[in-house]
């Protein structure tokens, strides 16, 4: 899931975020995801009533720090996220924990996403509280900011979207079990069941994001299914769950340079 | 590069891309995962067809050999298996035209964020530990067992 500025042009770089949100249109921040996270938007004005005492607010802070605490014990400790931050920093993109990953609170249908404007990943404390939760939108994010970082990914470009949505449920999801809960696979469908997998999963990321038509995105991710689903790097390998994928994946990465030391 | 001659004994033989030669129980690891049930349905949910395992055996018996008898034969074969599988995992990489490789890193990496932005870090936990990673500052006590009253 990604997110971008309708207007990117080179003075926005250098903008506060909260003049350029004015500026646009409502439907255009649909179009582009933007609304999906209030807070990059502007300064967060806070109101207190009485229904703030009955609903969770008020715990932002404490929710936050959580979050970040766990996104911390994730760089440190999981092998997939290691691999990902040394790919990056071999790429010439190092990732600065502070710079680069934000916790916010979004929308509720979401969980993560990638700026590519701010070059932040955003993880919706909201959202996600267990530390394998997080691991997975991380990871998810950052292969966004691997092909960010190496190829010219333009998210306004429909097939570069699809590709990099395949890309990242390819290596980071649809292992069996949730293939079988999202519908893709039965017992008398599983052979080569992973693609079918992929696609869907694909799908309704960009959906979720883009205000295109199920054709339209269907079409883009057709057309560059087969090049992008057998695009494996940086992690090398489709990690199956409950295996040690994860830990190899690692090991091998330095075969290929990922180094993260 | 090769074999050095045998008349100097204490030099040990080298191969060319030795380097690529891993540890080898990894190989033991691989032949095996490939070889399990749960290894056999992935291969079969992902490809409609289990894949070849014979040589990740092969890698394991040949690196036993060269790490025990410094066998070079069998650390050429694994070598020449390593090339075809780094040629496997690279190619559709580099075969993926859907988009253009870039020639240096994006210029907006590292540009800094909006002045709101960076002051709310300021204190932020990721803020004292990037700090600390950098070496900025002494490592610091992270009170996260902690009872949190509202």
């Amino acid at each position: 899931m990604t997110f971008i500025d309708p207007s990117s042009s080179a003075e926005q770089l250098e903008d506060d975020k909260l003049k350029s949100s004015r500026r646009s249109s409502s439907s255009e921040d649909r179009q582009w995801g933007y609304d999906l996270y209030p807070q990059r938007r502007k300064k967060s004005t806070e109101t207190h009533g009485i229904t703030s005492l009955l609903d969770t607010k008020g715990q932002e802070n404490i929710s936050k720090i959580k979050c970040e605490r766990t996104i911390y014990k994730c760089i440190k400790q999981s092998p997939i996220i290691k691999l990902m931050m040394g790919a990056l920093k071999s790429s010439g993109c190092p990732v600065d924990i502070r710079r680069h990953i934000s916790c916010e609170e979004c929308a509720p249908t979401v969980s993560g996403g990638y700026d590519p404007i701010l070059n932040q990943v955003v993880i919706c404390q909201n959202s996600v509280h267990k530390i394998g939760h997080i691991q997975s939108v991380l990871l998810h994010e950052m292969i966004h900011m691997f092909d960010y970082c190496r190829h010219d990914l333009n998210f306004k470009n429909l097939d570069h979207l699809a590709c990099t949505e395949i890309r990242a449920a390819n290596l980071a999801h649809c292992s069996f079990l949730s293939a079988w809960t999202q519908g893709d696979v039965s017992v008398f469908n599983i052979k080569q069941a992973h693609g079918d997998c992929v696609k869907s999963k694909a799908l309704s990321s960009i959906l979720a994001t883009r205000d295109v038509s199920t054709t339209e995105a269907i079409d883009a991710i057709e057309r560059v299914f087969p090049k992008c689903y057998s695009d494996l790097e940086p992690i090398g390998r489709r990690i199956r769950r409950n295996s040690d994928d994860m830990f190899k994946a690692y090991t091998e990465g330095y075969y290929y340079g990922y180094d993260s030391s | 590069m090769t074999e050095t001659s045998t008349e100097n004994e204490e030099k040990a033989p080298t191969v060319e891309d030795e380097w690529m030669i891993r540890p080898c129980p990894v190989y033991d690891e691989e032949y095996k995962d490939c070889t399990s049930i749960k290894g056999r349905f992935h291969q079969y949910f992902v490809f409609g067809e289990t894949l070849n395992c014979i040589p990740w055996k092969r890698d394991y018996d040949n690196c036993c050999r060269w790490r025990d008898n410094k066998d070079v034969k069998s650390a050429k074969e694994i070598v020449e298996n390593e090339k075809a599988r780094r040629r496997q995992r690279l190619e559709p990489h580099y075969g993926n035209d859907v988009w253009t490789r870039r020639k240096s890193p994006p210029e907006n990496w590292n540009t800094p964020l909006p002045e709101h932005i960076q002051k709310e870090y300021e204190a932020s936990y990721l803020n004292i530990k990037a700090k600390e990673m950098r070496g900025e500052i002494p490592t610091q006590v992270d009170p996260s067992n902690y009872c949190v009253l509202m």
